[in-house]
């Protein structure tokens, strides 16, 4: 009975996440794309107080715009993304030539 | 027009002169940023030392352009403001990869001058000074600030000491002020034309170098508008950037001194670089007429209304590429998309019962019966597509492969020898033959050595001489598929859509929920854009989210999508827009604080920043040419970042991040001087200007603290430049005439407007006047005399043509093949973005044009781009060799017409050469705003 309880609450928590989550969904943004962005904030979301949403709406950013548009940043906050975004799931992600990787062929 | 120079000593042009081009201009309007980038970092001569160098080029720019059009009541001159966010993906996309060329530019500098050193070359000491970054001429930077301060600076001067300023207005509008300098000039000539005052055959001329201009002044509906611009000339010779010698690129320096070209030399150390640009006019006038018989439809089930149909046409443009929206994939400008379009248009116009906008405003169930048409056709627009550029490639091969057995096998040498026509060598005639047996003879033998010769060598070598191992393949050079970048959207092949909406928007085509919000967004767009140019920004805040369009086919009821904006949206703040439109390492001209949002992975914005980026080059050969797929700005949280930073400002920055105003100049002999001293005295808040003083222009003039007063010394911002002592000029705020809110600029002849006398030839010419032909007209004067010239002058005149034919090399008898077309693989976009090409077919400027009749226009007026230069090449050389024939014997006349202006027109002397160069491409403008 608690057990029930405790699921419907969490449940309930989740909806109230994900409603409050929506508006963070960007104009351009896929079905696709928005379920794997929305992955990603809710796995950290506990990590993250109000106060820092934003900060980690710009690290979800940074990992959605690496993984389906084709971006890189610094190392370092490479590392950090792909850290977080450890068990998001990605069907057929697409592949990207980058501007650095062009110049660099045509040497 | 040029000042004469004597000695090093230029002579002043008196510019209150009547104009020489028999023409007199009353408004010049300046798009500032066309000047500001080819004086800051000039592609064809050594760039300038420092900042004070660059606004001294700016002002002798400008000089230049007055002299040539000599404006006698307005100078407007604007610099682009911050932006509407619409524009700002393109902007973004610019400044991202500018950043990324500096520094490889520099980069390969320092690899190539180690190179060069180590093997002993010599170059020139390397100057401290910094590398110009291009990024900063952008709204709010320390140099923007500047340079506006300068230009004030540079109109006191002028109004003060120039006759041909004295009586002017001058107004000014620097990037203080919000909007792109163009759409400034735009809502300036519509607000202006709004209230009863205005002067309905006031000649507009308006200089830049953007195609949009041409779009821009058919939507004012003033009936005389001209657009000058710098004549595009492809493949000027660049100076390596190490060792600023003409004739090689970067890659290829050596170090090697200068070759001593002539006994003098040293003289003229400087001239061939840099010479001056040349100008071109544009009338509007002209293309109307054009455009009018390419429209005209008769028996249309509504009376058929000219000013009408120049709005649909404008409108379609937009289809085909804008500053705001990606071009719709089936619309390609090169293929002749917009004769595709004015044809479809005159099909559907039949039935959709009336035009598809009205003053700028869009009926969408009329443009969905457009889009409709365009969408049938375009499966078999994109298999020819596939097709031509098949066959293109098929015949570049052989072309190269030609190119490279094409130095002759045998020329005969001795008396035989080949001679160029038209030309004496050694000041004798040709010579009769002697003794033909001996020199047959010799000319085998020699043969037969040469033969010989090259078989031992293609045996045992490479192309670059180097011996070929046995056994091993010669390297290929030519393989050009190799280089193709594999194309997997295939839109040739069935399937083309679904692989299109998976490969670009990365989503199934069965997500119809996806596919309605891209077509939403660009219908949103169009009508934005379209009210862009007709009423002013709709909303600053708009943009179209997507890096890529639909397909015309996607237009579905699209009758009832939304088509308003919101109202009463804002302008970025300059630095707020830097913050949107910079790379984290164009940094350094923001604040510290503000900087580091950029660069530290703690910013709650660092995803806008990312230090490399995708470019799709979606069918594309170049880098350049590709998509860039950066993020997009989200506007709600750059705010809320900034938020944090804005207590960091100084004093300075807060003033370098406020909305500045339009400035109006005038000096003591303007009939409004003693009036605006009057409110210099008395202090002005928006007080109404009398127009009757200022020909019929109307404003809000309201004073500030740091306005130009008379008697007070106007101090100069440059050092080698002297501050005004005795000043003459005031000046005061400006504001545009204001309008209630939903006031609707309409886009139609003015009453009163004098249409200019027709310059095409009537079509029926031939039915109605037998007997006489018909006579060109030329020029901007309908009476200009003819002149004539007897056997004496002719004989004068082929003697220094021809010496001149044999020095150069590029007159119109040239055999000099035109540059190559490999060139283009090395070169750099073209800075202009408008094609060479759409200026020549107006034939007020090109006298051999005329003859030509009004089709082959609008194919040619709006960029092509660099693939399919090979394509056009056929009808281009149809219209050379046509007009070839009538320059010969009608240039020859009109270069020497004794007016001394002419000679600005150095094409007509020169003949024009074929167009083998990679044109521009169609969002190649300058790196600008």
């Amino acid at each position: 009975m608690e057990d029930s309880m405790l699921d419907d609450f969490l449940k309930r928590n989740r909806e109230m996440a994900d409603h409050s989550l929506e508006r963070l969904r960007g104009l351009s943004e896929s079905d696709k794309h928005w379920t794997a962005r929305r992955s990603f904030l809710v796995r950290n979301l506990s990590d993250y107080p109000r106060d820092r949403l934003d900060y980690l709406v710009a690290l979800s950013m940074v990992w959605s715009n690496h993984v389906f548009m084709g971006c890189r940043y610094s190392d370092q906050l490479m590392e950090k993304v792909l850290d977080m975004a450890d068990g998001v799931h990605v069907e057929d992600a697409p592949h990207f030539t980058t501007r650095d990787e062009i110049m660099q062929q045509r040497k | 027009m040029q000042a004469k120079e004597v000695n090093g000593v230029k002579a002043p042009v008196d510019s209150s002169k009547p104009n020489p081009n028999e023409v007199e201009f009353d408004n010049l309007y300046l798009d500032m940023n066309g000047i500001i980038h080819p004086c800051t970092h000039p592609e064809n001569k050594p760039a300038p030392k420092n900042e004070d160098e660059m606004m001294v080029a700016i002002f002798e720019y400008i000089d230049r352009l007055f002299n040539i059009v000599r404006p006698r009541r307005l100078l407007y001159m604007a610099i682009d403001g911050v932006a509407p966010r619409a524009k700002m993906n393109q902007q973004r996309s610019r400044r991202f990869r500018a950043s990324k060329e500096g520094l490889e530019l520099v980069e390969e500098k320092r690899q190539m001058r180690e190179e060069v050193l180590s093997k002993g070359g010599f170059l020139p000491q390397e100057e401290v000074k910094e590398r110009f970054d291009s990024n900063c001429i952008t709204p709010g930077t320390e140099f923007m600030d500047n340079l506006a301060k300068c230009l004030r600076y540079y109109v006191a001067d002028r109004v003060n000491n120039d006759p041909g300023w004295k009586s002017l207005t001058v107004i000014l509008s620097d990037a203080s002020v919000p909007g792109e300098g163009e759409h400034k000039i735009m809502d300036y000539i519509r607000r202006q034309r709004a209230q009863p005052n205005h002067d309905p055959n006031t000649h507009h001329c308006l200089c830049g170098a953007d195609a949009d201009l041409i779009m821009l002044g058919l939507a004012t509906h003033e009936p005389n508008f001209t657009i000058i611009r710098e004549e595009f000339k492809p493949n000027q010779p660049k100076p390596c950037a190490l060792c600023n010698q003409l004739g090689h690129e970067i890659k290829e320096c050596q170090g090697l001194p200068k070759e001593k070209q002539g006994e003098f030399d040293q003289l003229g150390s400087n001239p061939p670089i840099g010479s001056e640009a040349e100008f071109i006019f544009i009338r509007l006038t002209v293309l109307r007429e054009y455009l009018e018989r390419e429209l005209t439809m008769a028996s249309l089930p509504f009376k058929f209304d000219f000013e009408r149909s120049v709005d649909d046409w404008v409108f379609m443009c937009f289809f085909v590429g804008n500053d705001f929206l990606p071009h719709l994939p089936s619309l390609e400008i090169r293929e002749g998309a917009i004769d595709r379009l004015v044809g479809i248009y005159k099909n559907v116009v039949h039935k959709t019962g009336g035009y598809l906008t009205e003053n700028g405003f869009v009926n969408l169930e009329r443009v969905q019966m457009i889009m409709a048409a365009v969408g049938e056709a375009e499966d078999n627009i994109f298999k020819k597509r596939r097709d031509d550029d098949v066959s293109f490639r098929k015949r570049q091969k052989e072309k190269n492969k030609r190119m490279k057995t094409e130095a002759a096998s045998f020329v005969p040498g001795g008396q035989l020898a080949p001679q160029p026509l038209g030309q004496r060598s050694g000041g004798s005639k040709p010579q009769p033959l002697q003794n033909a047996r001996q020199t047959a003879y010799e000319m085998r033998v020699q043969g037969r050595d040469q033969q010989n010769k090259t078989s031992a060598h293609s045996n045992s070598s490479n192309s670059d001489g180097s011996p070929v191992p046995l056994g091993t393949k010669r390297k290929n050079g030519d393989n050009d598929d190799d280089d193709e970048p594999p194309d997997n959207i295939r839109l040739w092949e069935e399937g083309w859509k679904q692989r299109y909406y998976k490969n670009k928007f990365d989503v199934d085509a069965s997500d119809d929920k996806f596919r309605r919000k891209v077509v939403e967004s660009y219908v949103e767009g169009l009508c934005w854009v379209l009210q862009y140019y007709y009423q002013g920004c709709a909303s600053w805040k708009w943009f179209y989210p997507f890096h890529y369009a639909p397909f015309a086919s996607d237009f579905t009821d699209i009758k009832d999508m939304p088509s308003t904006f919101e109202k009463g949206t804002k302008p970025f703040k300059p630095l707020e827009q830097l913050m949107g439109v910079f790379p984290a390492a164009s940094g350094n001209f923001l604040p510290k604080t503000w900087r580091a949002l950029m660069e530290n992975p703690d910013s709650s914005i660092i995803d806008f920043y990312p230090d490399d980026f995708a470019i799709d080059l979606n069918g594309k050969k170049y880098a350049w040419q590709g998509v860039a797929l950066l993020p997009f700005v989200d506007e709600r949280r750059l705010r809320a970042a900034l938020e944090a930073v804005y207590p960091d400002l100084t004093p300075d920055e807060i003033r370098r991040n406020s909305l500045g105003s339009d400035v109006l100049f005038v000096g003591k002999h303007h009939k409004l001087f003693d009036f605006i001293v009057e409110l210099q005295n008395s202090g002005a808040q928006d007080i109404e200007m009398s127009p009757e003083l200022c020909h019929g222009i109307k404003g809000l003039l309201t004073l500030k603290d740091d306005v130009i007063k008379p008697g007070r010394t106007v101090e100069s911002p440059v050092p080698a430049l002297q501050d005004i002592t005795e000043n003459n000029v005031c000046s005061i705020l400006f504001k545009d005439p204001q309008f209630e809110d939903g006031y609707t600029f309409k886009a139609a002849l003015l009453p009163g407007a004098v249409k200019p006398s027709k310059v095409l030839k009537p079509a029926d010419w031939e039915q109605s006047n037998q007997k006489q032909p018909w006579k060109p007209r030329l020029g901007f004067n309908p009476n200009r005399p003819q002149v004539h010239l007897d056997q004496a002058a002719f004989r004068t005149l082929g003697h220094v043509m021809s010496k001149d034919r044999s020095q150069g090399g590029s007159g119109v008898y040239s055999y000099t093949p035109p540059p190559l077309y490999q060139q283009a693989k090395n070169s750099r976009p073209p800075l202009m973005r408008a094609p060479p090409s759409l200026t020549v077919p107006l034939p007020s400027l090109r006298p051999q044009d005329s003859w030509r009749g009004p089709q082959p226009l609008f194919q040619q007026l709006i960029p092509q781009r660099n693939q399919g230069i090979e394509q056009q090449l056929a009808w281009n050389r149809i219209l050379q060799s046509q007009t070839g024939m009538f320059q010969q014997n009608h240039h020859r006349l009109g270069s020497i017409m004794p007016n001394p202006y002419q000679s600005q027109d150095r094409r007509g002397r020169q003949g024009y050469p074929d167009r083998r160069y990679p044109l521009p491409p169609d969002s190649g403008r300058y790196s600008w705003n």
